[in-house]
């Protein structure tokens, strides 16, 4: 991919990955050859804005780690009143990191493999 | 979330299961923890009533306990289970739990699973509403 692009991937989609992931990111994308590319577009990502919204609204009944594709926390968090009441508060300042982290490992299935 | 992470997060979530069960049985309520859907507005979430459930099915009332949740006495039968599978696991270094935990989560994504488990927890919900929780 040419740099222009991989900057306004960068530009565009930066909001979903962590800071500290967009240098590596950036690298791997620029070794990335085009019939990859194309598939860079198909990825839906999943926003944290909107998984914290839903985690301070919904948290208690586990709808937050439904959603970015955690089920199986999902579930523990459904059967235990969304872990005390605790792991409610707690994934408020989890969620945002949780829901970055699962789109890095959604850009790299479709990168195939480590950048 | 890797092997570890989920073995050390289920020990540490049944052992916290087990400790809120034993602190209700000595009824020290004035611990600031609890259903915070509960608390904000004021209708029971589809797990209220757990810990009630799970302490009168351990009473013998096995009937009475069902009746007030019966998602409680499954929680409570994982809360068991689950943490001996785990240090099983970690004992003999396999990851048997880690590859059924994956497994079921694939299960559970299923179009059809999901839309029964869904429906399931929201019957149990409008259930637990009603018996006002």
């Amino acid at each position: 991919m040419d740099a222009q692009r991989v900057d306004t991937f960068i530009m565009i989609y930066g909001k979903f990955f962590e800071s500290h992931d967009l240098p590596a990111i950036r690298e791997r994308l620029l070794s990335l050859d085009d019939s990859q590319a194309s598939a860079l577009s198909m990825i839906q990502y999943h926003d944290p804005t909107t998984s914290i919204i839903v985690s301070i609204l919904a948290g208690s009944l586990g709808i937050d780690r439904f959603i970015i594709g955690d089920v199986g926390l999902g579930v523990g968090k459904l059967l235990t009143c969304g872990g005390f009441g605790i792991w409610t508060i707690v994934d408020w300042f989890l969620i945002q990191a949780a829901t970055r982290d699962k789109n890095k490992q959604k850009l790299l299935s479709v990168l195939g493999g480590y950048y | 979330m890797g092997k570890n992470k989920l073995y050390w997060f289920v020990l540490l979530l049944s052992l916290a299961g087990l400790i809120w069960v034993i602190i209700h049985q000595i009824e020290f309520s004035w611990i600031p923890a609890g259903c915070l859907f509960h608390k904000v507005t004021g209708i029971a979430c589809p797990a209220c009533g757990s810990t009630r459930a799970a302490v009168t099915f351990l009473q013998g009332n096995y009937l009475e306990g069902l009746l007030i949740n019966p998602l409680g006495i499954f929680t409570a039968l994982l809360a068991v289970l689950l943490p001996v599978w785990v240090c099983i696991d970690l004992l003999l270094k396999k990851e048997s739990f880690y590859l059924f935990f994956k497994k079921a989560e694939r299960f559970i994504c299923r179009k059809g699973v999901a839309s029964i488990f869904i429906l399931l927890v929201i019957v149990n919900w409008l259930w637990n509403i009603s018996k006002n929780l």
